[in-house]
């Protein structure tokens, strides 16, 4: 059984109209074009990436946003713009859940919240509109065949972020192999580095009463919404794993306090971000339907399994999965 | 009428073939309601499956 994505077809016939001109349907491994253009892709395959994306992002914290977006490219064919926008949607969607299901979890700081999402609401708008850059660059010509400017930029920018990741869980399998047999780590550079920029005393200063801090930089707290809102707009993460560390480590909220907050945050950011890529076009409706529904199942099935799968071993699994994904994702562009 | 024809309808852009996107207001404002919908849905079918089988699932992971 196949599903039509509307907002995936008019940008394939958009961006590729060599397709329509062809006049004779197009079929890969989970999807076919048909002769006017119109993009169907595997229900089974959608419904299996979205317990599976589900699955790795609940057991492993990481990977929801960025194996969504490559793997709706990979698998569906659907084009990138549409992907990162109906992943942001997707995400408010996720979000409103976790707000649900968390809120009597941790306790909230609506103004850190409001004033990380002045600087995310910059950040969204100016990834989105790289987005739209990238959309409209056009084509080149590689290894003897046009390829969008799109797909070659995101791809590569998806493939080393992917790779930093896989690398990062790598070291985390060796750290935690090497902490069993020889005793605690020590003190990351990195969390040297960002207790440095807490000192940070440039004009306005604030105070977060709820969060406990009595008085930071304005532009530290913009700083930090800038960065993560970017990853949203451009890549369609969460942005998370910079968000939650530096408000803890650069920002010096309470973990409790941080986790409520990034909830929050992350709520607002994202109705932001389906909104103005939903105006650049970018948000197929049928689309985040059926993800909504599949990582939610599949995240349930995660966290039933964590204490099963999480473990040295499966940590290797994930970061040849994350590998694996590269290799595919150059292969396409490649071939 | 379906709700993915529905969907699909409200999806067309409002430009001439070959032009740019033109989204409706109907479009933009699903993109904001569909996902809060099918979230606050899927918040309450979790917390049903719980009090039902007295059990404690996963609080959704973004």
């Amino acid at each position: 059984m196949t599903i039509t994505l509307p907002t995936a077809s008019f940008w394939l016939k958009y961006l590729h109209p060599e397709i329509v001109r062809l006049g004779k349907p197009v079929a890969g491994w989970f999807y076919t074009i048909s002769a006017n253009g119109d993009l169907s892709v595997s229900l089974l395959a959608l419904v299996i990436l979205g317990l599976g994306v589900g699955l790795l992002s609940s057991s492993f914290g990481v990977g929801s946003g960025f194996l969504m977006t490559p793997f709706l490219n990979l698998v569906g064919n659907i084009p990138y713009n549409v992907a990162i926008g109906s992943d942001v949607a997707h995400m408010l969607g996720s979000s409103t859940l976790a707000n649900l299901r968390q809120r009597a979890l941790g306790y909230v700081d609506y103004k850190l919240g409001l004033l990380l999402f002045a600087g995310s609401v910059v950040g969204v708008e100016i990834g989105a509109r790289l987005v739209q850059v990238l959309k409209f660059a056009g084509e080149i010509s590689l290894l003897g065949h046009q390829l969008g400017i799109m797909q070659l930029v995101l791809t590569v920018i998806y493939a080393l972020l992917l790779g930093w990741i896989g690398t990062m869980v790598y070291r985390e399998t060796m750290a935690s192999t090497r902490a069993e047999t020889m005793g605690a780590p020590t003190e990351s550079p990195a969390v040297m580095a960002s207790s440095r920029l807490q000192t940070i005393n440039l004009p306005p200063m604030v105070s977060l009463p709820v969060s406990g801090v009595e008085s930071i930089s304005l532009w530290l707290i913009l700083g930090v919404g800038l960065a993560s809102g970017l990853l949203t707009g451009f890549l369609g993460v969460s942005g998370a794993f910079i968000r939650m560390p530096a408000m803890i480590y650069v920002l010096g909220v309470p973990t409790v306090v941080s986790l409520g907050t990034n909830l929050f945050e992350l709520l607002i950011l994202a109705a932001y971000a389906a909104f103005t890529h939903s105006l650049k076009g970018n948000v197929d409706l049928v689309l985040i339907i059926i993800l909504l529904i599949t990582t939610t199942v599949g995240s349930q099935m995660g966290i039933l399994l964590q204490k099963k799968l999480v473990g040295p071993r499966s940590l290797q699994v994930y970061t040849a999965i994350i590998f694996l994904t590269i290799l595919l994702m150059i292969l396409k562009v490649i071939l | 009428m379906n709700l993915f024809s529905w969907l699909t309808n409200i999806s067309q852009s409002a430009a001439l073939p070959g032009q740019p996107f033109s989204p409706q207001c109907l479009y933009v404002a699903m993109a904001l309601v569909i996902p809060v919908l099918v979230g606050a849905v899927l918040a309450g079918i979790l917390k049903a499956i719980e009090r039902a089988f007295g059990i404690r699932l996963g609080g959704g992971s973004v």
